[in-house]
């Protein structure tokens, strides 16, 4: 007995001794993966993107930046351009980061020399244009780098008499209208024709209404016009970034907001936010976003901190997946401002590190990618794999029950869904699945009521007409 | 004395008496101010269903209507919550009734009190149940449900407080306001007295650190 005894202690210690088999996903990262469970608790989960290197000038061969401020993936081109602010160029790489050439200027009758460039936006056709804050200028230029012509002031009697343009961010559609985004410019994004004359403010983001605002609101209404006009006037909150995606729709972030309103928004072609989200708990500044297939990457300055959301048609945008922070390691940032994304891998320019950092999916974010994907464009059945395969991954993953729910509700499997909605937490669906369920129940339980109700009533009618005879013949008795 | 007098108490003719109380209320609460009907036992009864009802609330809601964090459910805090608040507004009443010269009894201020949170405990029992059963476009017939309760459990509020104390309307208007006042009184003095014990314990706390890191 004695000797059982001491055996099985021994086979526990080894069981202790060895090692446990940790997963690549989890190791050797500086920060801890998370998304928010049903009640908004921060819960871990395993990493969607793992750190793999960092760039800096150096490897380039060109020189470490300074303070660089932007970065731009020309899907088209193949080709990443980072805007090195601080050493007044731009720097063109190929998608295996190597240096393909280095601008400092745009050649023409009048060369256009960098000063302080801030934003690049590059056409499919290879049009450079460039946002230089240093010369107050936006630049347009040809892929080699030949001048076409510098966009004018613009002059509008819409735009303030001390209105100072200091161009930082530009983006231009399909058809060469020019967005640009101007520091200390609430009205909304600078709208130019193709030939650069201006047409209007696009898109000016909301006031947020706080507590504070309400009462001056109150006593302005109150006050004389002229005491009201010395009060603080409200401005909507400004834009820090833009971003065109695929289907033409611009994405501009705002840094800064009291209680996290409107930090996003999806601008349509008529200037209209089209995006229903209020926004996190946490005060974010968000810098930059990047979007693809309806999943959206937001970079926050203040934290440091990635953010995946994904557009849902009926429930808004709901914060997924967190990572990142402030530090030194790789993986963390000092002054995160720019991002891109190439092939669902993301790139991050950080202006104090000076370094590009390359973010590239795991499994589990490529398996979340593909049934987005999958799920964005309805086709909930054939997103079950996927799904189950990133619930295997991470049973917290909340957005993957839904996608489950989802699937079987249009399989007709309600009760399934029941069980998939009921673990995403997602009331509403829910409610429809319930709904279905129950009217089931009451089809096939019907015939049986029915037969039952049939019964009661005949029998009644019977049962009180007997009793209506035997009382007429105690009746007669009598 | 009182153990007497609750042993004697016709429990059952108690139950059959807030049953009564509820569909004629002037003619109850007269019978209990004057014929001493009603049952304490079974006011008690009331009081622990109220508690078990406010906790079936946040455990038994289906699904689809249930907001609560199963994480965050604590029973002792429910009962705190709707037993101590029972209390404090009964104290309440009570003391608006006494600077008012009231003839409300304390026996039937309790009975009073209890009897306004059946109409409401029933209310959410049925809601509660229902919500077992219903999707989420019913909710406004909930709410509704719910609205009833409250109306039908103020009515007896009001007409027991007017015939318990023998008001005249404005009596009973300022003994309403006066309730009031003593509630946020009486909240107002627990807060300051847990505040107090909190800070000399603080005190205590950090004697008995300074005499440990001084030995």
């Amino acid at each position: 007995m004695k000797k059982i005894k001491v055996i099985a202690i021994q086979l526990l210690c080894m069981i202790l001794l060895v090692p446990t088999f940790a997963r690549a996903e989890d190791s050797e990262v500086p920060y801890q993966t998370y998304t928010y469970d049903r009640w908004s608790n921060p819960t871990p989960t395993p990493n969607a993107y793992l750190p793999t290197r960092s760039i800096g000038g150096a490897q380039l061969g060109c020189g470490n930046f300074n303070g660089a401020q932007d970065l731009f993936y020309s899907e088209a081109r193949h080709e990443l351009y980072v805007v090195d602010s601080g050493n007044a160029r731009v720097l063109v790489l190929d998608e295996d980061f190597r240096l393909l050439r280095e601008i400092t200027g745009f050649n023409g009758d009048e060369a256009f020399v960098f000063s302080n460039p801030q934003g690049v936006f590059v056409q499919d056709d290879g049009r450079i244009y460039l946002c230089d804050m240093g010369r107050q200028q936006v630049a347009e230029a040809d892929a080699d780098g030949n001048l076409i012509r510098v966009l004018p002031t613009p002059s509008s009697p819409l735009l303030p008499e001390n209105f100072n343009y200091l161009p930082t961010k530009v983006v231009v559609d399909e058809n060469d209208r020019i967005y640009i985004l101007s520091r200390g410019v609430y009205q909304g994004l600078i709208n130019l024709e193709p030939d650069g004359t201006f047409i209007k403010f696009f898109g000016a983001n909301e006031v947020e209404m706080t507590l504070g605002r309400r009462v001056q609101k109150l006593w302005k209404s109150i006050l004389s016009d002229q005491a009201a006009a010395s009060m603080q006037s409200f401005n909507p909150i400004e834009y820090s970034n833009l971003f065109l995606n695929g289907e033409g729709y611009i994405f501009a972030t705002a840094a800064g907001s009291e209680n996290g309103a409107r930090v996003l928004t999806q601008l349509n072609p008529l200037g209209i936010n089209v995006l229903n989200w209020t926004g996190g708990s946490e005060t974010l500044l968000y810098s930059d976003v990047v979007e693809r297939d309806g999943i959206i990457v937001l970079l926050d300055t203040n934290g440091g901190y990635l953010i995946q959301t994904t557009v849902q048609r009926d429930a808004g945008l709901s914060m997924q997946i967190t990572f990142g922070g402030i530090g030194q390691q790789l993986g963390l940032f000092q002054k995160p401002v720019s991002l891109a994304e190439i092939d669902g891998n993301l790139y991050v320019l950080d202006a104090e590190k000076n370094t590009i950092t390359e973010f590239v999916l795991t499994d589990f974010g490529r398996e979340i990618h593909e049934a987005i994907a999958l799920y964005n464009q309805g086709l909930y059945i054939e997103s079950i794999v996927p799904w189950e395969k990133v619930i295997r991954h991470n049973s917290n993953y909340l957005p993957g029950y839904t996608g489950l729910g989802k699937a079987y509700y249009q399989m007709h499997d309600y009760k399934t869904a029941m069980y998939y909605f009921r673990l995403a937490g997602d009331r509403q669906n829910y409610s429809l699945a319930f709904k279905e369920h129950s009217l089931g129940v009451m089809r096939d339980a019907f015939p049986y009521i029915a037969t039952a109700l049939i019964v009661l009533v005949v029998g009644g009618l019977i049962l009180g007409r007997i009793l209506k005879k035997r009382k007429e013949v105690r009746h007669a008795e009598r | 004395m009182l153990k007497d007098r609750l042993l004697q108490e016709p429990v059952g003719a108690g139950f059959k008496h807030i049953f009564y109380t509820m569909f004629h209320p002037v003619n109850g609460f007269d019978q209990i101010k004057w014929e001493k009907k009603g049952s304490v036992i079974a006011c008690c009864a009331i009081l622990l269903m109220f508690f078990l009802t406010n906790v079936f609330q946040q455990v038994l809601t289906g699904f689809i209507y249930n907001t609560f964090n199963p994480d965050k459910v604590s029973v002792p805090s429910i009962f705190l919550i709707t037993m101590g608040g029972f209390a404090i507004v009964y104290i309440a009443n009570w003391a608006a009734g006494s600077l008012q010269f009231s003839e409300g009894e304390n026996r039937d201020i309790f009975i009073t009190l209890c009897y306004t949170l059946v109409p409401c405990t029933v209310f959410k029992l049925v809601q509660i149940l229902l919500t077992n059963f219903a999707s989420a476009e019913l909710n406004a017939f909930l709410v509704a449900l719910m609205v009833i309760g409250y109306l039908w459990s103020g009515l007896i509020l009001v007409i027991g407080m007017f015939y318990i104390h023998q008001f005249t309307f404005g009596g009973l208007l300022l003994n309403l306001f006066l309730t009031v006042v003593g509630v946020a009184i009486i909240l107002f003095l627990l807060l300051l007295g847990y505040s107090l014990v909190q800070q000399i314990i603080t005190f205590i706390v950090t004697i008995y650190n300074e005499i440990v890191f001084r030995l």
